[in-house]
């Protein structure tokens, strides 16, 4: 019964954590950040390695979830039979994978046809304790990282390549564009 | 009793191929292989056919003279092959059913180890205590020892490493 809260207050921790050292450039750091800090001038220090620590960290969590998608992409499907085709994956998404993991299922999926897919949330877990409307807006797309590599692990595990990206209009409804990579 | 247990990627290279120690294991490796063809056929098969036929156990793939050769795939394409004696009448379809179905299971909490590699060779320490029939394979988890088939947590475990908890396998 706890096991919501426990997955939120995880990835809270998660994202703190590495965010926890962009706002201060003090000493210490990982050896990439100290050198960069002794490269770059004073003027520029905050914003260029700022910047690029926040993409290692999106990159860091994004890589997470991918792993952990891998893993319930093998788990949750167990008892269910093969998919016909990639529609099926995405309701499997849709409905399964949402379920497992924020106990609702997703509200909208939308797709071109031509292998671009539009999930819809509107009322997202990770997203809905934070605010309501436009506030923290450019606050939410770390938030959003573990889950877009969580969707990228389950469909890599299923056998689609894809590039998941998640956009926020205003919280806590967000979007998660899945684009099938053709190879 | 099940003679040769092979686990193979998405790929078709072996993750894990274990065979009973007492022959020839090279010929089971090539039983194995040549499956693999057999177990394509039979998944495109299943693609062209009607909406209800979609199962993972594959069933018998190929019988030769002395072995028959079992196949199963998951939904990730991994695909589990065994190769059982044929001198063994006893052996019945929902047994090899729930031989796969275990192998499954085993399969998933490997890729649910946080210290595995999706895509590197399972390591397993050695087994092959013979229980009624199949051989038992364990699979080594960094800290703790989980017999497939039997109670997970139970059984010491070799290095001394106090007993941790049972991870949780859903969120």
């Amino acid at each position: 019964m706890a096991d919501a809260a426990l997955f939120e207050f995880l990835h809270m921790e998660m994202v703190a954590e590495l965010w926890a050292h962009h706002s201060d450039p003090g000493p210490g750091g990982t050896p990439l950040l100290t050198l960069l800090r002794q490269i770059f001038s004073r003027e520029h220090r905050t914003s260029l390695y700022a910047v690029l620590g926040q993409k290692m960290s999106l990159s860091v969590l994004e890589g997470m979830g991918f792993r952990v998608g891998q893993a319930l992409g093998e788990r949750l499907p167990q008892e269910t039979l093969a998919f016909r085709e990639e529609l099926d994956v995405l309701k499997f998404l849709c409905k399964d994978l949402w379920v497992a993991v924020f106990h609702k299922q997703m509200d909208s999926l939308r797709t071109n046809h031509q292998g671009t897919y539009v999930l819809q949330d509107n009322s997202f877990p990770l997203l809905i304790r934070m605010a309501s409307g436009p506030q923290y807006l450019e606050e939410a797309p770390k938030f959003l990282a573990f889950t877009c590599g969580l969707l990228r692990g389950t469909l890599s595990t299923l056998g689609i390549k894809s590039l998941v990206t998640a956009s926020v209009a205003s919280l806590p409804t967000c979007k998660f564009q899945v684009v099938i990579q053709k190879t | 009793m099940a003679v040769c247990v092979a686990v193979i990627a998405k790929e078709n290279y072996p993750l894990y191929i274990r065979s009973a120690p007492t022959e020839n294991e090279l010929k089971f490796h090539y039983m194995v292989h040549t499956s693999l063809d057999v177990v394509d056929e039979k998944i495109s098969a299943m693609g062209k056919a009607l909406v209800d036929q979609r199962e993972l156990y594959l069933g018998l793939l190929y019988p030769t003279e002395d072995y028959k050769v079992y196949g199963y795939v998951t939904n990730s394409k991994v695909k589990f092959v065994m190769v059982v004696d044929s001198s063994n009448t006893a052996l019945r379809d929902n047994e090899i059913r729930s031989m796969f179905r275990k192998l499954h299971n085993s399969y998933t909490d490997v890729m649910c180890n946080p210290f595995y590699n999706p895509g590197d060779r399972i390591q397993s320490s050695g087994s092959d205590a013979a229980e009624p029939g199949f051989p038992v394979i364990t699979t080594w988890i960094p800290t703790c020892e989980k017999r497939m088939g039997g109670r997970p947590g139970h059984g010491p475990c070799p290095l001394g490493f106090p007993r941790m908890p049972r991870p949780l396998t859903a969120w």
